[in-house]
Protein backbone atom coordinates (compact mmCIF):
# COMPACT_ATOMS: atom_id res chain seq x y z
CA UNK A 1 0.00 0.00 0.00
CA UNK A 2 1.12 3.71 -1.16
CA UNK A 3 0.19 6.85 0.68
CA UNK A 4 -0.13 10.54 0.29
CA UNK A 5 -1.80 13.24 1.25
CA UNK A 6 -2.89 16.22 -1.16
CA UNK A 7 -1.04 19.85 0.39
CA UNK A 8 -4.07 21.87 -1.60
CA UNK A 9 -6.49 19.70 0.49
CA UNK A 10 -4.87 19.59 3.98
CA UNK A 11 -5.78 22.00 6.44
CA UNK A 12 -4.43 20.53 9.77
CA UNK A 13 -7.42 18.48 10.71
CA UNK A 14 -5.17 16.17 12.58
CA UNK A 15 -7.35 12.96 12.58
CA UNK A 16 -4.95 11.23 10.50
CA UNK A 17 -2.45 11.39 12.90
CA UNK A 18 -4.37 10.73 15.57
CA UNK A 19 -5.34 7.41 13.90
CA UNK A 20 -1.83 6.32 12.69
CA UNK A 21 0.24 7.96 14.31
CA UNK A 22 3.61 5.93 12.89
CA UNK A 23 2.52 6.40 9.04
CA UNK A 24 1.54 10.51 9.08
CA UNK A 25 3.75 13.66 10.36
CA UNK A 26 2.36 16.91 11.44
CA UNK A 27 3.59 20.41 10.89
CA UNK A 28 5.09 21.95 13.95
CA UNK A 29 4.05 25.36 12.80
CA UNK A 30 0.28 25.03 11.16
CA UNK A 31 -0.23 20.98 12.07
CA UNK A 32 -0.90 20.39 7.87
CA UNK A 33 0.11 16.19 7.46
CA UNK A 34 2.33 14.20 5.91
CA UNK A 35 3.32 10.61 5.48
CA UNK A 36 6.60 9.74 7.47
CA UNK A 37 7.28 7.65 4.00
CA UNK A 38 4.66 6.90 0.85
CA UNK A 39 5.51 2.89 2.18
CA UNK A 40 2.82 1.39 4.29
CA UNK A 41 4.20 -0.95 6.80
CA UNK A 42 1.73 -3.73 6.15
CA UNK A 43 0.37 -3.61 10.00
CA UNK A 44 -0.35 -0.03 9.47
CA UNK A 45 -2.91 -0.55 6.08
CA UNK A 46 -6.21 -0.57 8.37
CA UNK A 47 -4.90 2.17 10.47
CA UNK A 48 -4.14 4.03 7.33
CA UNK A 49 -7.47 2.98 5.27
CA UNK A 50 -9.18 4.32 8.41
CA UNK A 51 -7.61 7.39 8.18
CA UNK A 52 -8.56 8.10 4.69
CA UNK A 53 -11.98 7.72 5.77
CA UNK A 54 -11.54 9.99 8.92
CA UNK A 55 -10.20 13.02 6.47
CA UNK A 56 -12.60 16.03 6.60
CA UNK A 57 -11.17 17.29 3.97
CA UNK A 58 -10.36 13.66 2.12
CA UNK A 59 -7.04 14.65 1.59
CA UNK A 60 -5.71 11.63 1.54
CA UNK A 61 -5.48 8.86 -1.10
CA UNK A 62 -3.75 5.28 -1.14
CA UNK A 63 -3.24 3.07 -4.15
CA UNK B 1 -20.70 29.73 -20.04
CA UNK B 2 -22.85 30.71 -22.25
CA UNK B 3 -25.95 33.27 -22.65
CA UNK B 4 -27.90 29.77 -23.25
CA UNK B 5 -27.12 28.05 -20.07
CA UNK B 6 -27.86 30.93 -18.20
CA UNK B 7 -30.75 29.86 -16.33
CA UNK B 8 -33.44 32.52 -14.66
CA UNK B 9 -33.47 32.98 -11.16
CA UNK B 10 -36.93 30.90 -10.93
CA UNK B 11 -35.28 27.66 -12.34
CA UNK B 12 -32.22 28.36 -10.75
CA UNK B 13 -34.17 28.88 -6.81
CA UNK B 14 -36.51 25.80 -7.51
CA UNK B 15 -35.42 24.15 -4.68
CA UNK B 16 -36.81 26.26 -1.88
CA UNK B 17 -37.45 26.00 1.92
CA UNK B 18 -38.27 28.75 4.58
CA UNK B 19 -35.43 28.73 6.91
CA UNK B 20 -34.87 31.10 9.69
CA UNK B 21 -32.36 29.23 12.35
CA UNK B 22 -32.59 31.95 14.39
CA UNK B 23 -36.10 30.95 16.20
CA UNK B 24 -36.02 28.35 19.09
CA UNK B 25 -38.31 26.29 17.19
CA UNK B 26 -35.34 25.82 14.90
CA UNK B 27 -33.68 24.15 18.24
CA UNK B 28 -36.42 22.11 18.88
CA UNK B 29 -37.22 21.05 15.41
CA UNK B 30 -33.55 20.68 14.68
CA UNK B 31 -33.49 16.90 13.56
CA UNK B 32 -36.83 16.83 11.68
CA UNK B 33 -35.46 20.31 9.44
CA UNK B 34 -32.40 18.41 9.24
CA UNK B 35 -33.99 15.40 7.88
CA UNK B 36 -36.85 17.05 5.19
CA UNK B 37 -33.57 19.22 3.74
CA UNK B 38 -32.02 15.98 3.42
CA UNK B 39 -34.75 14.07 1.48
CA UNK B 40 -36.24 17.09 -0.15
CA UNK B 41 -33.32 19.66 -0.90
CA UNK B 42 -29.86 19.41 0.23
CA UNK B 43 -29.51 22.53 -1.04
CA UNK B 44 -32.55 25.30 -0.96
CA UNK B 45 -33.10 28.63 -1.45
CA UNK B 46 -34.80 30.34 1.41
CA UNK B 47 -36.00 33.75 1.19
CA UNK B 48 -35.72 34.64 4.81
CA UNK B 49 -33.10 37.41 5.59
CA UNK B 50 -32.67 38.99 2.59
CA UNK B 51 -33.14 36.08 0.66
CA UNK B 52 -29.79 33.41 0.98
CA UNK B 53 -28.80 29.29 0.15
CA UNK B 54 -28.89 27.22 2.54
CA UNK B 55 -27.19 24.05 2.20
CA UNK B 56 -27.56 20.94 4.43
CA UNK B 57 -26.38 17.64 3.17
CA UNK B 58 -22.67 16.81 3.36
CA UNK B 59 -21.73 16.23 -0.06
CA UNK B 60 -23.04 19.73 -0.98
CA UNK B 61 -21.48 21.37 2.09
CA UNK B 62 -18.25 19.62 1.37
CA UNK B 63 -18.02 20.34 -2.20
CA UNK B 64 -19.30 24.45 -1.48
CA UNK B 65 -16.41 24.79 1.84
CA UNK B 66 -13.49 23.35 -0.39
CA UNK B 67 -14.51 25.92 -3.43
CA UNK B 68 -12.54 28.53 -2.34
CA UNK B 69 -11.67 30.71 -5.16
CA UNK B 70 -15.96 30.86 -5.58
CA UNK B 71 -16.98 31.72 -2.12
CA UNK B 72 -15.67 34.68 -0.13
CA UNK B 73 -16.15 35.26 3.61
CA UNK B 74 -15.27 39.08 3.30
CA UNK B 75 -17.12 41.41 5.30
CA UNK B 76 -16.26 44.82 2.80
CA UNK B 77 -17.28 47.04 5.78
CA UNK B 78 -16.80 50.34 3.96
CA UNK B 79 -18.06 49.28 0.62
CA UNK B 80 -14.61 49.31 -1.21
CA UNK B 81 -14.01 46.18 -2.91
CA UNK B 82 -17.60 43.95 -3.56
CA UNK B 83 -19.97 45.24 -0.84
CA UNK B 84 -19.99 41.93 0.37
CA UNK B 85 -21.32 41.45 4.05
CA UNK B 86 -19.13 38.67 5.82
CA UNK B 87 -20.37 34.98 7.45
CA UNK B 88 -23.07 36.25 9.62
CA UNK B 89 -26.51 36.25 7.99
CA UNK B 90 -28.20 38.40 8.84
CA UNK B 91 -25.64 41.01 8.97
CA UNK B 92 -25.74 42.25 12.67
CA UNK B 93 -26.52 46.37 12.52
CA UNK B 94 -24.90 47.40 15.42
CA UNK B 95 -21.42 45.92 14.70
CA UNK B 96 -19.98 47.43 11.61
CA UNK B 97 -16.57 45.62 11.31
CA UNK B 98 -14.38 42.91 9.75
CA UNK B 99 -15.11 39.96 12.02
CA UNK B 100 -11.20 39.26 12.43
CA UNK B 101 -9.46 37.16 9.64
CA UNK B 102 -12.74 34.72 9.62
CA UNK B 103 -13.99 37.17 7.77
CA UNK B 104 -11.26 37.71 4.98
CA UNK B 105 -10.75 36.22 1.87
CA UNK B 106 -7.03 34.98 0.63
CA UNK B 107 -4.12 36.43 0.05
CA UNK B 108 -5.26 38.79 3.38
CA UNK B 109 -6.60 36.08 5.21
CA UNK B 110 -3.75 34.00 4.77
CA UNK B 111 -1.01 36.28 6.18
CA UNK B 112 -3.38 36.77 9.59
CA UNK B 113 -3.45 32.38 9.41
CA UNK B 114 0.03 31.89 8.85
CA UNK B 115 1.10 34.54 11.59
CA UNK B 116 -1.45 32.46 14.27
CA UNK B 117 -0.28 29.24 13.06
CA UNK B 118 2.76 28.68 15.28
CA UNK B 119 0.88 29.62 18.24
CA UNK B 120 -2.39 26.75 17.81
CA UNK B 121 -0.34 23.96 15.89
CA UNK B 122 -0.67 20.80 17.55
CA UNK B 123 2.79 21.29 18.54
CA UNK B 124 2.06 24.36 20.27
CA UNK B 125 -0.92 23.21 22.00
CA UNK B 126 0.55 20.37 23.55
CA UNK B 127 2.64 22.75 25.23
CA UNK B 128 0.16 23.81 27.31
CA UNK B 129 -1.02 19.83 28.60
CA UNK B 130 0.34 20.01 31.65
CA UNK B 131 -1.17 23.47 32.59
CA UNK B 132 -4.66 22.19 31.62
CA UNK B 133 -4.52 19.03 33.35
CA UNK B 134 -3.77 21.61 36.37
CA UNK B 135 -6.66 23.65 35.87
CA UNK B 136 -9.14 21.08 35.23
CA UNK B 137 -7.91 19.42 38.64
CA UNK B 138 -8.41 22.58 40.53
CA UNK B 139 -11.28 23.29 38.98
CA UNK B 140 -12.75 19.53 40.47
CA UNK B 141 -11.19 20.29 43.05
CA UNK B 142 -13.85 23.13 44.06
CA UNK B 143 -16.57 20.98 43.86
CA UNK B 144 -15.50 17.24 44.67
CA UNK B 145 -16.36 17.33 48.53
CA UNK B 146 -20.27 18.83 47.43
CA UNK B 147 -21.18 15.96 45.29
CA UNK B 148 -22.58 18.85 43.05
CA UNK B 149 -21.22 20.73 39.84
CA UNK B 150 -22.22 22.16 37.09
CA UNK B 151 -20.38 21.33 34.33
CA UNK B 152 -20.61 24.24 32.18
CA UNK B 153 -20.19 26.90 35.28
CA UNK B 154 -17.64 25.11 37.10
CA UNK B 155 -15.57 23.39 34.52
CA UNK B 156 -16.19 24.33 30.97
CA UNK B 157 -16.62 27.96 31.05
CA UNK B 158 -13.72 28.23 33.41
CA UNK B 159 -10.35 25.93 31.59
CA UNK B 160 -10.46 27.48 28.62
CA UNK B 161 -11.04 31.53 29.65
CA UNK B 162 -7.93 30.87 31.90
CA UNK B 163 -5.54 29.38 29.20
CA UNK B 164 -7.06 31.80 26.55
CA UNK B 165 -5.80 34.70 29.13
CA UNK B 166 -2.31 32.67 29.50
CA UNK B 167 -1.69 31.65 25.58
CA UNK B 168 -2.21 35.68 24.93
CA UNK B 169 0.61 36.46 28.10
CA UNK B 170 -1.35 38.37 21.20
CA UNK B 171 -5.29 40.31 -4.43
CA UNK B 172 -6.67 41.08 -7.65
CA UNK B 173 -9.76 38.28 -7.54
CA UNK B 174 -11.74 37.58 -11.33
CA UNK B 175 -15.20 36.55 -9.85
CA UNK B 176 -17.46 34.55 -12.82
CA UNK B 177 -20.76 36.37 -12.71
CA UNK B 178 -22.62 32.98 -12.76
CA UNK B 179 -20.79 29.47 -11.06
CA UNK B 180 -22.00 26.26 -10.98
CA UNK B 181 -21.22 24.26 -8.01
CA UNK B 182 -22.59 20.79 -6.49
CA UNK B 183 -25.54 20.60 -9.54
CA UNK B 184 -27.04 24.75 -8.42
CA UNK B 185 -26.34 27.45 -10.55
CA UNK B 186 -24.89 30.64 -8.04
CA UNK B 187 -25.17 34.68 -9.12
CA UNK B 188 -22.94 36.84 -7.90
CA UNK B 189 -22.88 38.28 -4.70
CA UNK B 190 -25.54 36.01 -3.57
CA UNK B 191 -25.39 34.81 0.06
CA UNK B 192 -25.00 31.02 1.54
CA UNK B 193 -25.16 29.83 4.51
CA UNK B 194 -23.34 26.12 5.43
CA UNK B 195 -24.90 24.22 7.73
CA UNK B 196 -21.81 22.25 9.26
CA UNK B 197 -23.87 20.76 11.64
CA UNK B 198 -26.61 19.34 9.06
CA UNK B 199 -24.26 18.33 7.16
CA UNK B 200 -23.24 16.15 10.20
CA UNK B 201 -25.84 14.44 10.30
CA UNK B 202 -25.85 12.91 6.47
CA UNK B 203 -27.18 9.46 6.61
CA UNK B 204 -25.63 9.36 3.26
CA UNK B 205 -22.24 9.78 5.37
CA UNK B 206 -22.92 8.82 8.53
CA UNK B 207 -24.95 5.90 9.63
CA UNK B 208 -27.50 6.82 12.67
CA UNK B 209 -26.19 10.22 12.97
CA UNK B 210 -28.00 11.06 14.81
CA UNK B 211 -26.49 9.08 17.63
CA UNK B 212 -23.59 10.09 19.43
CA UNK B 213 -21.15 6.98 19.67
CA UNK B 214 -18.03 8.21 21.15
CA UNK B 215 -16.18 4.66 18.99
CA UNK B 216 -17.36 6.05 16.00
CA UNK B 217 -15.00 5.12 12.86
CA UNK B 218 -14.58 6.94 10.17
CA UNK B 219 -15.96 10.30 11.61
CA UNK B 220 -14.85 12.77 9.03
CA UNK B 221 -17.35 15.46 10.96
CA UNK B 222 -17.16 19.22 10.05
CA UNK B 223 -17.22 20.53 13.32
CA UNK B 224 -14.33 22.79 13.03
CA UNK B 225 -15.24 23.94 9.47
CA UNK B 226 -13.64 22.94 6.29
CA UNK B 227 -11.23 24.28 3.89
CA UNK B 228 -8.89 27.40 4.00
CA UNK B 229 -11.04 28.67 7.09
CA UNK B 230 -10.89 25.49 9.41
CA UNK B 231 -11.50 26.48 13.01
CA UNK B 232 -7.71 27.60 14.11
CA UNK B 233 -8.49 26.54 17.74
CA UNK B 234 -9.18 23.11 17.06
CA UNK B 235 -6.31 21.56 18.65
CA UNK B 236 -7.03 23.51 21.43
CA UNK B 237 -10.20 22.54 21.69
CA UNK B 238 -9.49 18.81 21.13
CA UNK B 239 -6.62 18.85 23.87
CA UNK B 240 -8.86 20.86 26.53
CA UNK B 241 -12.09 18.53 25.98
CA UNK B 242 -9.78 15.75 26.29
CA UNK B 243 -8.41 16.48 29.87
CA UNK B 244 -11.74 17.56 30.82
CA UNK B 245 -13.30 14.37 30.36
CA UNK B 246 -10.48 12.10 31.54
CA UNK B 247 -10.12 13.94 34.72
CA UNK B 248 -14.07 14.18 35.17
CA UNK B 249 -14.65 9.75 34.67
CA UNK B 250 -11.35 9.52 36.76
CA UNK B 251 -12.66 11.25 39.77
CA UNK B 252 -16.58 11.49 39.43
CA UNK B 253 -17.57 8.19 37.50
CA UNK B 254 -20.93 8.20 38.71
CA UNK B 255 -21.70 11.41 37.52
CA UNK B 256 -25.59 11.98 36.80
CA UNK B 257 -26.55 15.00 34.66
CA UNK B 258 -30.12 16.81 35.76
CA UNK B 259 -31.96 17.12 32.94
CA UNK B 260 -34.51 19.50 34.36
CA UNK B 261 -31.41 21.80 35.57
CA UNK B 262 -30.07 22.16 31.87
CA UNK B 263 -30.20 25.09 30.32
CA UNK B 264 -30.04 25.52 26.61
CA UNK B 265 -29.33 28.78 24.44
CA UNK B 266 -32.73 29.82 23.66
CA UNK B 267 -31.43 29.61 19.73
CA UNK B 268 -29.12 27.85 17.78
CA UNK B 269 -28.78 29.73 14.43
CA UNK B 270 -24.95 30.64 15.01
CA UNK B 271 -23.56 27.85 17.54
CA UNK B 272 -25.31 25.48 19.76
CA UNK B 273 -24.23 24.87 23.52
CA UNK B 274 -25.41 24.73 26.90
CA UNK B 275 -25.55 27.84 29.48
CA UNK B 276 -25.56 25.37 32.62
CA UNK B 277 -25.63 21.44 33.04
CA UNK B 278 -25.75 20.30 36.64
CA UNK B 279 -24.71 17.05 38.04
CA UNK B 280 -24.78 15.11 41.18
CA UNK B 281 -22.11 12.10 41.95
CA UNK B 282 -20.54 10.51 44.77
CA UNK B 283 -18.14 13.00 47.01
CA UNK B 284 -14.37 12.58 46.44
CA UNK B 285 -11.07 13.58 48.11
CA UNK B 286 -9.36 17.06 47.06
CA UNK B 287 -6.05 16.64 44.97
CA UNK B 288 -3.47 19.49 45.21
CA UNK B 289 -3.89 22.82 46.02
CA UNK B 290 -7.84 24.71 44.92
CA UNK B 291 -8.22 26.80 42.00
CA UNK B 292 -6.88 30.56 43.04
CA UNK B 293 -4.07 28.54 44.31
CA UNK B 294 -3.06 26.65 41.32
CA UNK B 295 -3.93 29.51 38.83
CA UNK B 296 -1.08 32.00 40.98
CA UNK B 297 1.19 28.76 40.60
CA UNK B 298 0.19 28.64 36.70
CA UNK B 299 0.85 32.52 35.99
CA UNK B 300 4.42 32.31 37.55
CA UNK B 301 5.31 29.25 35.21
CA UNK B 302 3.61 31.12 32.28
CA UNK B 303 5.70 33.86 32.75
CA UNK B 304 9.28 32.05 33.94
CA UNK B 305 8.47 29.67 31.23
CA UNK B 306 7.43 32.04 28.66
CA UNK B 307 4.74 29.57 27.40
CA UNK B 308 3.04 31.76 25.47
CA UNK B 309 5.90 32.64 22.74
CA UNK B 310 5.19 30.93 19.46
CA UNK B 311 6.03 27.13 18.70
CA UNK B 312 9.36 28.32 16.95
CA UNK B 313 10.43 30.00 18.83
CA UNK B 314 9.83 27.82 22.31
CA UNK B 315 9.27 24.12 21.39
CA UNK B 316 9.40 22.02 25.19
CA UNK B 317 6.07 21.02 27.13
CA UNK B 318 5.24 23.38 30.48
CA UNK B 319 7.08 22.08 33.16
CA UNK B 320 4.77 22.01 36.42
CA UNK B 321 7.00 21.36 39.67
CA UNK B 322 4.71 19.17 42.62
Amino acid sequence: MKVKVDPERCQGHTLCAMIAPKVFELDEVDGHSSPISEDVPADQEAQVAEAVRSCPEQAISIW
Amino acid sequence: MSADEVLDDADRKKNRFHFDRHTPEYRHQFESVTQEMHAKCPIAWSDTYGGHWVAAGNREVFELARSAEYLSNDHDVNNERRGYKGITIPTPESMKIQGGFLEMDPPEQRHYRRTLNPYLSPAAVSRWAPVVEELVRACLNEKIETGQIDFVDDLANVVPAILTLAMMGIPLKHWAIYCEIVGVQFKEGERLWLSWAMANRDPAVFDNPNEIDLARTGNRHHSFGLGIHRCIGSNVARMVFKHMVTAVLDRMPDYQCDPAGAVHYETIGVIQGMQHLPATFTPGPRLGAGLDETIETLQQVCDEQRLAEPVTVRKAKAEIVH
